[in-house]
């Protein structure tokens, strides 16, 4: 798929950091936080990517990767995005795919990055009682951290 | 046995319950009411509503969010109400059982009667195990 890589290099230059398509379908972007939207939108309409499969992130230590996993006939495009964990803040895709609305509400209880103009940031999957400012996903959050997690009474 | 008892384990109408699983021990559940394994010669119904059945049939790791409402639907049976545990999650929890937002089984918030161990357990395996409760 290498006209896919041609095709994800022109528009974007320096908002992107790295192609990498070590197997014919499974190619892995990484941008900047600052021309996500672009690169997002160039997908969707300039390429013409329709399925966003899932949002999914990794925490890294100091930093957040929340990586967007579209497929595209057979081909899975994964589009990767480092925040900083101190102020984790992200534009949100809803307006593009409106589909995206749980993944980023998930993505914001367990690993608490704020999606700016989301309709709806409410919890998902955690209990009802379970505090807020604790994210399960993250790697500071240990077992035994997670487990003395009281829930409030609601 | 008296007329009441005979009555009773003759027709154990059941109410299914799913508590946060996988919904695989939920297939087999379902596949076990089908004709091919006719579980009415036992006169098992399935119920939509816990006022009209004997029985609960409990699936899935007991989540934190449902444990309220499982104890809601326990509840409101009517007496003599038994339990039944299908499939290695409602049993202990089985991977989940330490998972911080998981009571882990069912047996830590209601009296089972019966469990049937499997992941997912076959239909005949839940008929066996709805039969032996009936029996006592």
């Amino acid at each position: 798929m290498s006209d896919l890589v041609e095709r994800l290099k022109a528009p974007l230059k320096e908002g992107l950091i790295d192609v990498k398509a070590s197997r014919g379908r499974r190619v892995f972007v990484r941008v900047r936080r600052e021309s996500f939207r672009d690169a997002v939108s160039h997908i969707i309409s300039g390429i013409g990517v329709r399925h966003l499969s899932a949002i999914t992130g990794v925490d890294m230590g100091g930093e957040i990767e929340l990586l967007y996993h579209f497929a595209y006939n057979s081909v899975v495009l994964t589009l990767g995005v480092s925040v900083p964990k101190g102020s984790p803040t992200m534009p949100t895709v809803t307006d593009l795919v409106p589909g995206a609305v749980f993944y980023e509400r998930e993505a914001h209880e367990f690993l608490g990055a704020v999606f700016e103009g989301h309709p709806d940031l409410s919890p998902l999957l955690l209990p009802e009682g379970w505090p807020e400012g604790v994210y399960p996903l993250r790697k500071e959050n240990d077992y035994n951290k997670l487990h003395e997690t009281e829930l409030r009474k609601v | 046995m008296n007329l009441l008892k005979w009555a009773r384990s003759k027709s154990p109408w059941l109410l299914h319950f799913n508590t946060g699983g996988c919904n695989g021990c939920d297939i087999e559940f379902v596949a076990a009411i089908t004709p091919k394994f006719d579980v009415e010669r036992f006169g098992v119904r399935l119920q939509g509503s816990p006022r009209h059945a004997d029985i609960l049939a409990v699936t899935g790791p007991v989540t934190m969010q449902i444990a309220d409402r499982l104890m809601r639907v326990y509840r409101q049976m009517p007496e003599p109400r038994h339990v039944v545990a299908i499939g290695t999650c409602a049993l202990s929890g089985a991977p989940f059982r330490d998972c911080y937002s998981v009571c882990g089984g069912v047996d830590t918030l209601l009296p089972v009667d019966m469990y049937i161990p499997g992941c997912p357990p076959k239909p005949e395996a839940i008929i066996d195990g709805i039969a032996k409760l009936t029996m006592e």
